[in-house]
């Protein structure tokens, strides 16, 4: 194993305590870029004369007994929708790749670099984010690198992609309908939907103001919490975010799950599945010894308020790029936005009006569990280029089924860490740990337990 | 299941209306779209809500600027 390929919190640990250098994860991470990424499509951009000059400011502080911070010589790296000091927010279009260079980075990208946190670069993605499956007409497929004639899940698929081939550790994605759980899932790693509101989103590129989330991808339930940690806090440049208290997750993680009160969703979310993703569920279920099921109430037409939210917002905003440059767009995403851009406001205040109704029932069932489990995807990740999903005996559109779990759960903003469930000679799926508002703590437990016990695990997908 | 002219002829009016012509060669994908959103969104319009529940998930707080 190379000095990349450890979790962040054991890479944090060997510069911290000048075992290893920041200067030599950076190069192990940049010679496994070089080796794999060819084939995988999971970076756009490189950064790497400013990493090189951060590890070196690392490397010389711990010579002097300086602390660089928790995240200390973690090579990390964001989907393209992050700003990237000097860098055009490409959003994975190519119109936007005529914007001003971005004149600092992110909000969680300063956050990340004042742990010690390595930014190396910008990843593929779907364009503006409207995608499940990781196909870009203008960047190329990135490639799922437990199999690359498989996709890579969307929209966060250079995030889900670099982290599973062990590029980095550590990746920041956007999920506004499920674009951290699908990847997340299909590519067998963790992945974190914070709840709406706790992670600023100042310096991306939106996609959808109502359902956009920022979140953390990684190969440990360890290192989302490591990263959540110093991620969070208030930020008055996004209106949404909220005014709460940090959790510090990483002091309970280790808690156990004994004392929670788990559920598995049933109803709709046994429904349209393949069997391998509902025994995903039932293998996670099983080792924390839950048996008892809830039905979250409404979660079809929650996805239903989830797409017509999306729609509307999307295309409202992309609709001067639609009216100038619509030959410019993925074929993929145009004719969804062109469409958006026609749906009756009537529509979309019902639907933001059913999310409020539809958020208090779910609320309301958690009065009497702290966590519930659902699938994340359907089916593992699918063939490049699959256009349907056979479901026993029904065909469904692909694309869109991906989201199918994933959707009614960011339609009201609720927490959500994915697990991954390895299969031996076959792909991973996800399992979703969903919590209440505000207690990611309790989901990212439920994850590192899943791990302590070895069913849920995110090796390095060596094959590439 | 065959378009309903009715949701041709909203296209073209709402295209219009919103000042977003849609070139021929886009306009089947489109409506394609168009007719699946219109059924998407039949579940989210048929469900009853009272007056009462009127409520909107979007809040809007003044007082506060970036």
């Amino acid at each position: 194993m190379t000095p990349v390929q450890g979790s962040a919190a054991e890479i944090a640990a060997s510069v911290r305590s000048g075992a290893t250098s920041a200067s030599d994860v950076l190069a192990a991470a940049k010679a496994r870029i070089e080796s794999a990424d060819g084939v995988i499509k999971a970076f756009t951009d490189l950064t790497l004369e400013r990493a090189e000059r951060q590890a070196q400011e690392i490397d010389a502080a711990i010579a002097v007994g300086r602390d660089p911070g928790p995240l200390a010589g973690v090579p990390f790296a964001v989907k393209n929708l992050f700003d990237i000091k000097g860098l055009p927010t490409r959003a994975g279009s190519k119109i936007n790749r005529d914007r001003t260079p971005a004149i600092e980075d992110a909000v969680l990208i300063r956050r990340l670099t004042k742990a010690g946190a390595v930014l190396i670069g910008g990843l593929n993605m779907g364009e503006y984010a409207y995608d499940f499956t990781g196909e870009n007409v203008h960047d190329g497929i990135c490639c799922n690198p437990r199999n690359t004639d498989h996709m890579s899940g969307g929209s966060s698929s250079g995030s889900g992609a670099a982290v599973a081939a062990g590029m980095v550790p550590l990746a920041l994605g956007s999920d506004t309908n499920g674009s951290i759980r699908v990847p997340s899932a299909l590519c067998g790693i963790f992945g974190l939907k914070p709840t709406y509101g706790r992670l600023p989103r100042s310096g991306t590129f939106p996609f959808c103001d109502s359902l956009d989330h920022l979140g953390p991808l990684a190969r440990s339930a360890q290192d989302l919490a490591l990263s959540f940690d110093v991620m969070q806090g208030h930020d008055a440049h996004d209106v949404a975010c909220a005014r709460k208290p940090s959790l510090e997750t990483t002091k309970t993680l280790e808690a156990g799950a004994n004392d929670l009160r788990i559920a598995v969703a049933g109803d709709y979310f046994t429904r349209g599945a393949k069997p391998e993703a509902l025994e995903a569920v039932a293998k996670a279920a099983s080792a924390l010894s839950v048996t008892r099921e809830v039905v979250i109430p409404e979660a079809a037409r929650g996805r239903a308020a989830a797409f017509v939210i999306t729609t509307s917002e999307s295309s409202a905003l992309h609709i001067d790029r639609l009216r100038m440059r619509a030959a410019d767009f993925d074929p993929d995403t145009r004719y969804r936005f062109l469409s958006g851009a026609l749906v009756p406001a009537a529509w979309y205040i019902k639907a933001q009006r059913f999310r409020r109704w539809y958020h208090d029932q779910v609320i309301a069932l958690f009065k009497d569990v702290d966590i519930i489990l659902a699938p994340a995807t359907p089916c593992a990740a699918p063939k490049i280029g699959e256009k349907l999903l056979t479901l026993g005996e029904e065909t469904v559109p692909l694309r869109p089924n991906l989201g199918l779990f994933t959707q009614p759960i960011s339609c009201i903003g609720f927490p959500v860490v994915v697990a991954p469930i390895q299969r031996e000679d076959d792909l991973p799926l996800g399992v979703q740990i969903i919590a209440a508002p505000w207690r990611e703590d309790l989901a990212l437990r439920v994850a590192a337990e899943l791990q302590r016990l070895g069913v849920a695990a995110a090796p390095v997908a060596t094959g590439v | 299941m065959a378009v309903p002219l009715d949701l041709e002829a909203y296209l073209d009016a709402a295209s219009v209306i919103v000042g977003l012509p849609i070139a021929p060669e886009y306009r089947a994908e489109v409506l394609a779209n168009l007719q699946r959103t219109t059924a998407i969104a039949a579940a989210v319009l048929e469900f009853p809500m009272s007056d009462e529940e009127e409520e909107s998930a979007s809040v809007f707080c003044p007082g506060e600027a970036e």
